[in-house]
Formats: C-alpha cells, sequence, structure tokens
C-alpha cells in the first residue's frame, strides 16, 4: 500500500481509478453501513490519506447496487430520520475476493518492477 | 448475469422512478445530516455545519444527477454496445453467424410447421355455433377374435381404441332416424358421407373432394354462408332439383369469388348440380383433417348410380337402399345437446334405444355375443378420423420436434458461448494494458470469463446434442428402413413397368353387358399398342387401393365364413401381372366368353381351407351369387393395403358377376415408362368413347406411395430433422473444439517448440474430440433404446434395436464429430510455434 506521510500538503490522495469498488466493497465486508459512515471509514482506514468526494461515492454505491452487488436496507437513524445502509450481496463478496486477488497480482508485479529498477 | 441486474435496474429506473428519487434523496440528506453533525461537534454551528456538508458533497442536484446517469445511462449504454458487439461479431464471423440463422430458421421452421399440423388437428374448435354442445355418436365393441364375433353389421369405418375394444363412427340410416326422434335429448342430429376423387366437368381439372350431407346439417351447425344459400330439409329428397354448396377457396379457385359461383352448373362424374350458396373458409366440416370442396345433399348419391348396385357396394355417394338398410352402418352422425343435457344423460337415453334397434334387426345367432354400444363423444374438436389415426403418430412427430428443439437450443447455446466467450478472450489478452503483469496468461485467472466453466458446459451441451442426434439418426433409419421395406416388400407379382388406370365407363350410361363389351373393346384396343405388353383389369386396384371384402363360405366343412378378399377379374391377368400359378390354371378367355363359374384362389386361401389336399375341382359358395369351381391355385399376391396382413383371395371372372364392373382398374404392362404412356392411354380411351373417364392414372410407386403416406412422411421428417440435429451439434463440436484450440495456443506453441510433433499434438487434440463422441454415443444408445420403444408400432419389417441400424448410426455420427473436430484440431496444430508463443 502506498502510504504518504501524515499531514503531508501533497498527503491528500484521488483515489486510484477503478480501486473504488475494491475499497468500498472492503469497508462493507465487516457490516453495513451508510454513505457517511462509508466515506468516513475509508478516511480512518486509510488514515485520512484517501478522501473521497460523495460525488465519486454516491455513483459508485448505487452502479454497485445496481449490478446486485449491494444491497441497501433502510433503517431509522438516531434522530428519526430515514437512513440507508449498504450491505454486501454474495455476488458483491465473490466480486471482491477476485478483486482482492486481481489487487494483490498488481502490487506484487508492480513492486517487483520497483524494486528491480 | 450483469446484464440481468442492469436491466432489473433500468426498469426499476424507468417504471419505479419516484421510489429511486426518494431513496437518492434519504440517502444524501443523511449523507449532510451526519456530516453536519460531525463538524458541529467540532464547534461550527448548525447552520455553518449544514453548509459545510452541503459543499462537501459538491453539490446536491449534480450528485443526484451523477447517480441518475448511473442508473439510466450506463445500463442502456451498455446494452448498446452489447448489441453493437453482437452485431460486429456477427460480421466478423460471418460462417457462425450463417450457421446461427440456419439453424435457428430451420428449428423454428420444424416446430411451426408440425404445430400448426397439431393445431389444425388436435386443438382448434370446430367452427360452428357453440361447439360445446355438440356430440359425436360413436359404438364400441370387443375386437372381433376367434372367440369374439363381428356384430351383425356392415361398416367400413373402424378404429382401434387399443383397450381391446374397436370404435366405429358409422350408423345405418334407419338408425340415425330412431335417434332423431328423441328430442328430449337432441336438439339436432345430423349425419354426412365423405367422397374423395370426384371429377369436376370434364375431369381434366383436378380431382375433388366433398362430403354428402342431411337435410340438417348446416342449420344444426349453425353454419352462415358467404354467399347465397346453405342445403337444407328441401334439398335432402330424392325428387329435389340436384344443389351444391361449395367451399369458399374451392368456389374463388374456380369462379373467381364466392359470389360469382351462384347459380352456375357444375359436373360432379358427370351429374349436374346447381351451386346455391358458398361455406365460409373457414368452415372446414367436421374434420379439420379433410377440407371437402363441396357439400351436396345425401340423398343426391342414387344420382350418381346409373346402373344397379350390388348389396353393400357403394360406387359413390348413397343408394336408395342404403337409406333403408338397418344393418350396412355407413353414415357418420353428429348430434347437438339439448342445453341443460348431458353427454351420460344423452348416452342412456339413446343407448337404451340403440340396443333395442340392434337387438331387433340383429341376424345369426353370435349376433349378440358382440353388440355395439353406444358411445357419445365430445365434438368439440372435430371428429377427423385423422385424429383417430394420427394421435399416436403425432405424439411421434412432436417428440421429434422437441428433441431437434433441444438439439437447436444447445447448439446456439454452444456456438454463442463460442463467439462471446471466445472473442472477448482473445480480444482482452490482445488490448491488455499490462503485459508484465500476466505472470501466467490464461483465461481463467480472469474472474469476467469463466473459462474452465464456460468450456465445461459447453462439452456438457456438445454431449447431449450428439446424444441427441444419435437418437434422431436412430430414428430416421429405423423409419426409412421401414418405408423401404414397405416399398420393395414381396407383392407377389411383377411391378415392373405396370401402369394402374381407373376407368368408369358406368358413369357413361354403359349397364351391365354394355360394360362388358366396353371394357374388352378397350382392352383390345390397348393391345395393339406396340408399347403395350400386355393388359388386364380388375375389380379393385392392386396392392395400395384396398381390395373388397367379403365372405365365402367352403361346402363340407362347418366353418363359418370367414372374410377374404374377392378380386373380379378380367382376361390375363395372371399372365399381365406376373402372379405364378402354382396348380392348376389360370382364368383363361373361353372361362370369360362362357361366363364359367369357376375361381382361382391363392396359395393363402388353399392353406387355409384345404390344408394338404388338392384343391383344384373343389367348390366354394360366394354368398349371393352362387357355387364355384376352383380351376387353379395362384401364388399369394398382395391384394390390400400393404401393411395389412395377407387375406386369402379368390379369383373369378367378372362375366360370372358383371354387377361391380361400372368402375374398372385397368393393369398395362408397358415396354416403356409407364408414366410416358399415360397420356396416350387417356387418348385412346377419348377416341373410344369420349364420354368415358379415366379418373386417375399412376405408377406401381404412386400407388403404393398414396397408401403408405404416413410412413412416408415419418421417413422424411425424420431423415431432415437427423440430419438437422447433426449439423447442429457438428457446428456446436467444430465451435467448441475451436474454442479450445484457441484458449490452448500458447500451450500447444510451447509443445511445438519443445519437440513434439504436429502429429502428436493433433493425436492429443483428437483424442478429446473423440472422447466426446463416444461420451455422447453412451448417453445416445440407451435413449435411442428407449425411443425406439415408443415408435415399434410404427415400424414394419425392421426390429426397434436392430443392431445394424444402431451401428450405422454410431458411426455415422461418430464419423460426423471426428469430421468436425479434425477441422479446427488440424488448424491448431499446424500454428506457428512463434506466433503461438507471441500470443502469450
Amino acid at each position: 500500500m502506498v502510504r504518504s506521510p501524515k499531514g503531508a500538503s501533497s498527503g491528500k490522495l484521488t483515489v486510484p481509478q477503478g480501486t473504488l469498488d475494491l475499497l468500498i466493497l472492503t469497508i462493507l465486508r465487516r457490516e453495513p453501513l451508510h454513505g457517511y459512515g462509508i466515506s468516513q471509514r475509508l478516511k480512518s482506514l486509510t488514515e485520512g490519506a484517501f478522501q473521497v468526494n460523495p460525488g465519486s461515492l454516491f455513483p459508485a454505491l448505487y452502479a454497485l447496487e445496481r449490478d446486485g452487488k449491494l444491497r441497501c436496507e433502510e433503517r431509522l437513524s438516531e434522530n428519526n430520520r430515514k437512513a440507508r445502509y449498504y450491505a454486501l450481496t454474495a455476488r458483491g463478496r465473490k466480486q471482491l475476493e477476485s478483486e482482492e486477488q486481481r489487487w494483490e497480482r498488481v502490487t506484487a508485479a508492480i513492486s517487483s518492477v520497483l524494486e528491480g529498477a | 448475469m450483469t446484464a440481468y441486474y442492469r436491466f432489473r435496474s433500468l426498469l426499476k429506473w424507468i417504471f419505479r422512478r419516484d421510489d429511486v428519487e426518494q431513496a437518492l434523496a434519504d440517502d444524501l440528506e443523511d449523507y449532510i445530516e451526519r456530516s453536519a453533525a460531525e463538524k458541529m461537534r467540532q464547534g461550527l454551528s448548525r447552520e455553518e455545519a449544514i453548509r459545510a456538508a452541503r459543499i462537501e458533497l459538491g453539490g446536491v442536484e449534480r450528485t443526484k444527477e451523477e447517480v441518475r446517469a448511473t442508473l439510466a445511462f450506463a445500463p442502456l449504454d451498455a446494452l448498446l454496445r452489447d448489441v453493437r458487439y453482437a452485431f460486429r461479431s456477427f460480421r466478423a464471423q460471418k460462417t457462425f453467424t450463417a450457421v446461427i440463422v440456419l439453424c435457428l430458421a430451420l428449428g423454428i421452421g420444424a416446430n411451426a410447421t408440425v404445430f400448426s399440423f397439431l393445431d389444425s388437428i388436435l386443438l382448434r374448435s370446430l367452427p360452428v355455433r357453440n361447439p360445446d354442445s355438440v356430440v359425436r355418436m360413436l359404438w364400441t365393441i370387443q375386437q372381433p377374435g376367434p372367440d369374439v364375433p363381428f356384430p351383425s353389421l356392415q361398416t367400413n369405418f373402424l378404429f382401434n381404441e387399443g383397450n381391446g375394444r374397436v370404435r366405429g363412427n358409422a350408423w345405418s340410416y334407419p338408425a340415425f332416424e330412431l335417434f332423431a326422434e328423441e328430442t328430449d335429448v337432441l336438439a339436432d342430429i345430423f349425419g354426412r358421407l365423405a367422397v374423395d376423387q370426384i371429377t369436376v366437368d370434364d375431369g381434366e381439372g383436378p380431382l375433388a373432394s366433398g362430403t354428402f350431407v342431411t337435410g340438417s346439417y348446416f342449420a344444426g351447425l349453425g353454419v352462415r354462408p358467404v354467399a347465397g344459400r346453405l342445403l337444407g330439409d328441401d334439398d335432402d329428397r330424392f325428387d329435389a332439383p340436384p344443389a351444391i354448396v361449395l367451399d369458399e377457396e374451392f368456389s374463388e379457385a374456380r369462379y373467381g369469388s364466392a359470389g360469382a359461383a351462384l347459380g352456375e352448373t357444375i359436373r360432379l362424374n358427370g351429374v349436374a348440380f346447381t351451386v346455391v350458396g358458398v361455406t365460409p373458409g373457414e368452415f372446414f366440416g367436421l374434420d379439420p383433417a379433410r377440407s371437402p370442396d363441396f357439400y351436396i345433399p345425401m340423398r343426391s348419391g342414387p344420382l350418381f348410380q346409373t346402373t344397379d348396385v350390388p348389396p353393400g357396394q357403394v360406387a359413390i355417394g348413397t343408394t336408395q337402399e342404403m337409406f333403408q338398410r338397418t344393418d350396412f352402418y355407413w353414415m357418420v352422425v353428429v348430434a347437438r345437446l339439448r342445453p341443460g343435457v348431458s353427454i351420460e344423460q344423452a348416452n342412456t337415453v339413446l343407448g337404451t334405444k340403440f340396443d333395442g334397434y340392434y337387438a331387433a334387426n340383429a341376424q345369426g345367432e353370435n349376433a349378440l355375443r358382440n353388440p355395439p354400444v353406444l358411445n357419445l363423444s365430445s365434438g368439440r374438436t372435430g371428429f377427423d378420423s385423422l385424429r383417430f389415426e394420427y394421435s399416436d403418430p403425432l405424439a411421434v412427430l412432436f417428440s421429434m420436434v422437441l428433441l431437434i428443439l433441444a438439439v437447436t437450443c444447445a447448439g446456439i447455446a454452444v456456438v454463442t458461448g463460442v463467439l462471446f466467450g471466445l472473442a472477448p478472450a482473445l480480444h482482452a489478452t490482445r488490448v491488455s494494458v499490462f503485459p508484465a503483469l500476466k505472470g501466467s496468461r490464461s483465461i481463467e485467472s480472469d474472474p469476467h470469463i469463466p473459462g474452465r466453466l464456460r468450456v465445461g458446459f459447453g462439452q456438457l451441451l456438445v454431449v447431449s446434442q450428439i446424444a441427441l442426434s444419435l437418437v434422431l439418426l436412430i430414428g430416421a433409419s429405423l423409419f426409412g428402413a421401414t418405408l423401404s421395406n414397405l416399398r420393395t416388400t414381396e407383392l407377389g407379382y411383377n411391378t415392373e413397368g405396370l401402369l394402374f388406370a381407373t376407368v368408369n365407363a358406368g358413369r357413361a350410361g354403359y349397364a351391365k353387358e354394355e360394360l362388358v363389351t366396353f371394357y374388352q373393346r378397350l382392352r383390345m384396343r390397348l393391345i395393339e399398342e406396340t408399347d403395350v405388353e400386355a393388359v388386364s383389369y380388375s375389380w379393385s386396384p392392386l396392392a395400395g387401393g384396398g381390395a373388397f371384402g367379403g365372405n365365402v363360405s367352403v361346402p363340407g366343412t362347418t366353418e363359418e365364413p370367414e372374410p377374404i378378399n374377392i378380386q373380379i377379374v378380367g382376361e390375363q391377368f395372371f399372365e399381365t401381372l406376373g402372379i405364378p400359378i402354382l396348380h392348376g390354371r389360370a382364368i383363361s378367355e373361353g372361362d370369360i366368353n362362357d361366363a364359367r363359374a369357376v375361381a382361382v384362389i391363392d396359395q393363402t386361401f388353399a392353406e387355409t381351407y384345404f390344408p394338404g389336399i388338392d384343391a383344384t375341382g373343389r367348390t366354394i359358395e360366394v354368398p349371393n351369387e352362387g357355387e364355384l369351381t376352383i380351376i387353379g391355385v395362384a401364388a399369394d399376391a398382395r391384394q390390400d393395403l400393404i401393411r395389412d396382413d395377407v387375406l386369402p383371395v379368390v379369383y373369378y371372372t367378372y362375366t360370372f358377376d358383371p354387377h361391380p364392373l361400372q368402375l374398372t382398374f385397368y393393369e398395362l404392362r408397358t415396354r416403356i415408362d409407364p408414366l410416358a404412356f399415360r397420356d396416350r392411354f387417356r387418348s385412346i380411351v377419348r377416341d373410344l368413347d369420349p364420354a368415358v373417364i379415366v379418373t386417375a392414372t399412376a405408377t406401381h410407386r404412386d400407388q403404393i406411395d398414396s397408401s403408405i403416406s404416413m410412413e412416408i412422411m415419418f421417413a422424411r421428417l425424420s431423415e431432415a430433422f437427423a440430419g438437422l440435429a447433426l449439423l447442429i451439434a457438428c457446428v456446436a463440436l467444430y465451435g467448441t473444439v475451436s474454442y479450445a484450440m484457441a484458449r490452448r495456443t500458447p500451450e500447444i506453441g510451447i509443445r511445438i517448440a519443445l519437440g513434439a510433433s504436429r502429429g502428436r499434438v493433433l493425436k492429443h487434440a483428437f483424442r478429446q474430440i473423440l472422447w466426446l463422441g463416444v461420451a455422447g454415443l453412451v448417453l445416445g444408445v440407451p435413449a435411442a433404446i428407449v425411443a425406439a420403444r415408443f415408435v415399434e408400432s410404427f415400424l414394419w419389417g425392421v426390429a426397434p434395436y436392430e443392431p445394424g441400424i444402431l451401428f450405422g448410426a454410431a458411426v455415422a455420427v461418430l464419423a460426423a464429430v471426428a469430421v468436425a473436430g479434425f477441422v479446427p484440431a488440424r488448424r491448431a496444430s499446424l500454428i506457428d510455434p512463434m506466433v503461438a508463443l507471441r500470443s502469450e
């Protein structure tokens, strides 16, 4: 995992193209979460390095739901507001596994290239 | 799968948009709420916090738009992309595309044909008013046998019910009148008699078929004319002016429109009728399998009888006598129940009445041992003879169509699987952005293409296709063998150069002795032709037309008269047909000229009635005609429909019994192609007397084929289906092997680069292909054996498990599999190792 020093002005990384799905799925593996929760969890897990714009997060969530990889449960939030919690489906779980494998291969390959260079 | 979810989501987006919008609003609202709450904890005021949260969201509307685009446009776009991609693939893979289209066309075509057939015969309702209250009147008897006598009645229409009973659908006219009295249960009752091969006007046009109907027929069925009026009780009188109703199609073909036919005169077998009306095209009478060209009154039948017709014999139509006889069952009867009367109630009332009628009229001591029992049956879907005879054959046809459909589907699945699986797989490897990342290039490792799974499933489909093809091929072979057995069956006479012709001089006004003279003159005239080797004539056509049955008794034996076939013959009958005389002599010209009471019997007759003794010189008795002295024994020659068992045959001369002669079947042995002599035959008859009509001419082959049309249809269809199935299976196999080989291109390249010979590579691939073929056979042979049991009753002279046929079909399927697999396997083995490795 690429890390950058905490607090560095260049520290805010945009999520690499195509990996947002992987990150969302990973986060939801533990428990269903609402949209804000997902973005917060993402921030805290990467120690603030990754920031995902809600304008990208929601389209990604809806696309995953559309493709049957996430499903949505409506619950009441603490202040009696309707909140939508996203959860992994079996299809989503499968997708996560294969994405993980792919990611491992890609990073391993990139690392070996970098080390060899 | 993804396509399914996307499509579902798109539908949701289109049809339940409010829900989706609401969810989206909730989601964003919730986000802002939570984000603001967090910011308030960090010390911002509520307003500030909410504003900051909205900014963080990047604009509520913009985010919503992005989500909408995801839901609505991306799936549409993807669908369009898929469709575009499909078309591009089709263009790129022209052969595959052509084959898919061909498979689909043939599969759909076969299904549509058979289904429309099924629909018209089994499913369509009668095109009449309120068909639910229409019942057909049937009777059943126990299957007659050695211990079970035939009831005391005569009929030509019997159908096996399959449960040890036989069903009749014809009634005597007095029985019909008896039922007509029961107006408490029946609202209407009407009868019909179908006639075929009717000459229209000059006899040059095609023969027509029609129906004699009782006066209440159209009124009872509730049919409305498209022009003029339909027949009624006033038309159905012996003295009524001959009126005819035409079918719309027939009328249009002949007169240009339905209305134009009204008032026209039309001559049927020489009898003039006036057209009074036209039935609608969708009305087919009572039998969906036959659509009559015309309807004429039941009592117009005697107009066709220009000579006395012997008892029990119908030349065409009805005779005065048929309306009186209580024991001759000839008319198909249909009734309409009174509202509120159930079939069971009507059956009880009419059945009791009929039992009394039969008992009162039955003759002979055995008459009551097997009486016919009335059995009303719903007429909702028609009354066809065809359905009686064809429901099993149709089931067989339908099964064949289902098999071909299965093969087609599997074939298309495999071929499209290859198209959409193979092409993207190759494509993906070519455009890969990170070639270095692919430690081991293989399609299986790509999560989007479950390669192994697809091939496994594809192989399964191919194996089942091979199995189904084998089943169909074995079926086709069995039906084909049946057909060729029927065509080449030993008929007992020489079929080479035979021309059959039906000549009707009775209709031209000849009677009795005049008929004899005319037919003799015609024969003498024909013999003068250099192309004609021999000529004779007989009462009924040989094999194919159906011989006339009768009874004879052998004086001196106590046995009951047994059914036999009677053949009344002219000069040189045995010589013309080449039927050997085994014993005694044939009927001579002297026998004919002197009208001697002599007979030739066939071998079956001799063995049945005179076992081990010399039959010549003995006498037999023909009811109503008198005693005949046997002068010779002829070899067996098949007289009847060729599938029937051989009945004993008695031959005697037409001068002894000239009654039936108005219609005569000529047998000519020609020195040229019999078809080439047809026109000459007609012109010779015309020269003798232009009024005499030649109603039909046929070669021996035509004659046979007309009686085995079902077998021919089975053989043709099953051959076509089997060929189609095998073709589809081969295409699918070709596709599968191509796919498998393409996937293994790098592996093959490495093998060859490492020194494996191309032959070895080919052998390896080929072994796998044959393994698929063998797996198909292992599945297919038992399936075929099971299937063959169901068609056993349609086979003739061939066992359902004929090893030769099983083996032959298996070899044919394996050969086809080998060819279909060999081509792509060979192509793969010829690959340049450098190219193969570069594809890595």
